[in-house]
């Protein structure tokens, strides 16, 4: 054991690794659980790969045989009910931790310099994981999957001069067909978990490199500090095992469902909505009139969302007064309206 | 006026242009179709009756066929003048009396030799046929002109083909062809005959396959009535008539002692429990119930055939709730997400044995009956047992479940004590 | 677990007991294994051949060449629902569904008769599928037949 340790350590740079993280340290201050986020987010991802994997030694990604294939997998696999389960269950659990991963960096200025390239990629990663939503779905090729998909690629049309391209390179063709589930198939399983990989990849190592980032309010008073091995890293594995308990709980009382085949020439079912988490930019699309100055409404909602989009990455750059050190109560109240707008909206569009 | 003479003759071009098109086979006929007087004539009249009628030929059968004019009415349509077309010298006929129509459209139709030259699978029976049917003899026995003639079911001259859905002689219509008539208080004054038949058929099996589902296979009036000898049925061709589509069921009826007490009392076999025009689904309480139940009607309380009608009722009962157990059992394993392939398929088979010993009543043998019950509730036992077993499997989940989150919780709590000591140890909070 | 890490907090607490760390670590460990166990045992069982063939439901092998003798038939499962492959005096495979379109029996092939056979109500098809006879609304699906290898391949499409 000990030679296959010095074997290791002396061809790849391992202490070096050791000594970080044995140097790590975690803030200590009123906010510190939200530190506890990326772990989970990484946990679920991680959660994600494994099941995802398992699932693909019985899923196939065909117009014929995608849906049976899934029932299979419900109904002969032993415990594939549960795997199923918990790759549905985790992913909504994952953009949920998101999304609170998110707002909370947001809210704590936690993009201030020399984070900017922290928080970049981690709006790449919070794409990323919503398109590996919106593809997982279609793949069960059942008629909910299959119309909120024709839904969603519609609405990309919106966007102007290349919309109408881009949904047809999603859709493969003019109309959801199977050509669009092999294609989403393949996003799903190898471009945007290869994409999120490499991703994380840097985005970890920026997180290690830069250390956690204490918030402009806790920086007054003594400065307290826990390391992070092993004290942080015992907690993470706690919150992880409560995150497990509760996937297996939600995955035992409310197992993924199925429905029925899709069927492209039968009509739309009666309440189609896409995933909650879309749910907050279709709820907006509908509030929109059908011309605003003589553009089309859905244009300009499209619109908005890549501009609020492209605003948010640059978050760091256009938030001066943080990155001077002072407190940047606009972008405080920017991210409250956000959040509110946000959770007001998946409220309508839910009870709706 | 000049505009209304434009019009007419526009409307005249185009239906020559029209039965070109449509006659490009271009036979004599066709041709003497097109120089007909009489179509250019009476398009041209100025009262819409003479135009629709010439309309309406347009689109027929005849027209099609390359019947003229002049081949029912006679006359002369080469004729320029009116009078001269029309003259009864030229073999003019005019229209016939409602009393001679079936006369009239006897001259082709009840000729196979001359049918032959337009549809051979057309039958010429029609004639002789409506001789014997309810309507003919009434006309000719009692001239009574109200009752249907060939017109009153398939038109005058816009006759079409009764695979037309246009036609009102297209099965899917027959009913309310046959209503016209027949569902009119005030036309039908004065006969025995009720005035309710549509609306009861609409209620029935037959009236719902047909008008609702559009289901041509189940019968319309026609389809028991017959058409062109329709009248009403004798007692004794019930039970035949039926048995066209329900033939099992009579041939279990014939094998039983019912059918010689029917004969003995002139009874229509299956019209004395099932209706006739109101034939609805039957329901087990048909055959026994402690409120009613059809057996009563005839049968004594504590009669043999009463306590038969029991004995099948419970059989069926037995086999019923067995099959509902196991469902109720299936259904639940479902809800849970199992997979219920197996066992439905049992119950299926199941349910196959009820239809059969639903059908079986008709033996009126308790013994028949019950041999197939039980052979269906055997079924219905072991695709419950396969539930039963399926439920056994979703407890394994369900304790696998809850041993999980226990071992999760305790390991979390373990770490939780861990996560403390390590707290006291002193070395961990580091004030900078 | 944050708010206990006030320096305050360090004090008289037993766990400092390096007889109770022991016993701590010990318990950590066991329950450890019990819960790699927990996480294991589904993942191997999955992975693990399934309950029941991988076939669909849209496609299925319903009998073997060898088994078809002329003008015989066979009743397989296709789904949840019974199906039947003829093959007819002449030789050719054909496949319906068997189940009855009047009141859902499941139908049977008669030898030598020409036709298939609904034994609740006497309803008759012959070798098309097509009603013959009896209270039968309409004609029994038909589903595509082919060989493959070995097998009679019956498949929805």
């Amino acid at each position: 054991m000990k030679k296959l340790k010095q074997f290791l350590y002396s061809r790849l740079p391992l202490e070096e690794a050791e000594n970080a993280l044995k140097k790590k340290r975690v803030p200590v201050h009123r906010f510190s659980p939200f530190y506890y986020l990326g772990g989970i987010c990484l946990y679920l991802i991680m959660l994600q790969v494994i099941t995802g994997i398992m699932l693909l030694l019985y899923y196939r990604p065909t117009e014929e045989q995608a849906f049976e294939s899934v029932q299979f997998i419900m109904t002969k696999v032993s415990f594939g009910w549960l795997v199923r389960s918990i790759h549905s269950w985790s992913s909504n659990l994952l953009i949920g931790a998101l999304f609170v991963h998110l707002f909370s960096t947001f809210l704590l200025k936690a993009y201030r310099p020399p984070r900017e390239l922290t928080w970049m990629t981690g709006m790449l990663l919070f794409m990323t994981c919503l398109g590996l939503g919106f593809t997982g779905y279609l793949l069960p090729w059942n008629e909910l999957a299959y119309s909120a998909t024709k839904v969603g690629t519609e609405m990309l049309a919106a966007i102007p001069l290349i919309g109408q391209t881009l949904k047809e390179f999603l859709r493969g063709g003019t109309n959801v067909t199977g050509i669009t589930l092999t294609r989403f198939f393949a996003f799903h399983i190898w471009v945007l978990p290869l994409a999120l990989g490499m991703v994380v990849g840097v985005h970890l190592l920026l997180v290690q490199k830069q250390g956690m980032s204490r918030p402009l309010t806790e920086s007054s008073g003594p400065a307290i500090s826990m390391p992070f091995m092993p004290h942080f890293l015992l907690r993470d594995l706690n919150v992880w095992l409560l995150v497990l308990a509760l996937l297996i709980t939600l995955s035992f009382y409310f197992p993924a469902h199925l429905g029925n085949p899709a069927d492209p020439l039968a009509p739309t079912p009666v309440g189609i909505r896409p995933e909650w988490y879309f749910l907050f930019m279709f709820q907006l699309l509908k509030l929109l009139p059908a011309h605003i100055l003589g553009i089309e409404g859905e244009q300009i909602g499209i619109l908005g969302f890549g501009l609020i989009g492209l605003l948010m990455f640059l978050v760091p750059f256009l938030d001066k007064k943080s990155a001077a050190g002072r407190k940047s109560k606009g972008f405080s109240i920017i991210g409250w309206v956000m959040i509110a707008a946000f959770i007001g909206l998946t409220l309508w569009g839910v009870l709706e | 006026m000049n505009l209304k003479l434009n019009f007419s003759a526009r409307k005249l071009i185009c239906f020559c242009l029209f039965t070109i098109l449509i006659l490009a086979g271009n036979t004599d006929r066709t041709f003497a179709q097109q120089t007909s007087s009489c179509i250019s004539c009476h398009l041209e009249e100025v009262d819409d009756d003479h135009t629709e009628l010439v309309e309406s030929f347009m689109g027929g059968v005849h027209q099609k066929r390359g019947i003229s004019c002049v081949d029912c009415h006679g006359g002369d349509a080469s004729a320029e003048d009116m009078d001269d077309a029309m003259d009864p010298d030229a073999g003019y006929n005019g229209a016939p009396e409602r009393k001679d129509i079936p006369e009239f459209c006897a001259r082709c139709h009840a000729d196979p030799g001359y049918m032959r030259g337009f549809n051979p699978n057309l039958s010429t029976d029609q004639y002789s046929k409506y001789l014997i049917s309810g309507h003919g003899r009434l006309l000719k026995k009692s001239g009574d002109k109200k009752v249907a003639v060939c017109t009153s079911c398939h038109g005058v001259h816009g006759i079409l083909a009764s695979n037309d859905p246009l036609s009102p002689t297209f099965t899917l219509n027959v009913p309310y062809t046959c209503a016209n008539c027949h569902s009119d208080s005030v036309y039908m004054a004065g006969r025995d005959i009720p005035v309710t038949q549509l609306q009861e058929y609409e209620s029935s099996v037959h009236g719902q396959a047909l008008l609702q589902k559009g289901d041509r296979a189940a019968p319309s009036c026609a389809g028991c009535h017959g058409s062109h000898e329709a009248r009403r049925p004798e007692p004794s061709g019930v039970a035949n008539t039926c048995a066209q589509c329900h033939n099992y069921v009579r041939e279990l009826f014939v094998s039983s002692p019912h059918k010689a007490a029917h004969e003995k009392h002139g009874y229509p076999e299956c019209e004395v429990c099932h209706g006739n025009h109101a034939i609805v689904k039957p329901t087990d309480d048909l055959l026994y119930s402690s409120s009613a139940g059809i057996c009563a009607d005839c049968h004594e309380n504590d009669s043999d055939g009463m306590r038969a009608a029991k004995e099948m009722r419970s059989s069926i009962d037995f086999l019923k709730a067995h099959i509902d157990s196991a469902r109720n059992v299936i259904e639940l394993v479902r809800f849970y997400g199992m997979d219920t392939d197996d066992p439905e398929y049992q119950i299926r088979q199941a349910k196959n044995k009820l239809v059969q010993s639903r059908a079986l009543i008709h033996t009126f043998s308790p013994e028949k009956v019950a041999a197939v019950t039980q052979e269906g509730s055997l079924l219905a036992q072991e695709a419950n047992a396969f539930g039963q077993d399926l439920l056994k499997q979703y407890g394994f989940r369900r304790k696998g479940f809850i041993f999980s989150v226990i071992v999760i919780l305790a390991l979390s709590f373990l770490l939780t004590i861990k996560i403390r000591s390590l707290n006291n140890n002193g070395d961990s909070i580091q004030i900078d | 677990m944050f708010t206990n890490n006030c320096p305050d907090h360090i004090s008289n607490n037993d766990l400092a007991n390096p007889q109770r760390r022991s016993f701590l670590s010990k318990a950590l460990a066991a329950v450890s294994i019990l819960f790699t166990g927990f996480v294991l045992y589904p993942m191997l069982q999955f992975l693990k051949q399934p309950l029941a063939k991988g076939g669909t439901v849209s496609r299925v092998a319903a009998a073997k060449i060898s088994e078809m003798t002329n003008d015989s038939a066979r009743i397989f499962r296709f789904g949840d629902s019974p199906a039947m492959l003829v093959k007819t005096p002449e030789g050719e495979l054909k496949a319906f569904t068997a189940i009855c379109t009047h009141l859902d029996c499941t139908v049977q092939y008669v030898k030598g008769k020409r036709h298939i056979l609904c034994a609740c109500h006497n309803g008759k098809y012959d070798l098309n599928g097509q009603v013959l006879s009896g209270p039968p609304p309409r004609a029994l699906e038909e589903f595509r037949v082919f060989e493959e290898g070995e097998d009679i391949i019956v498949s929805r499409t």
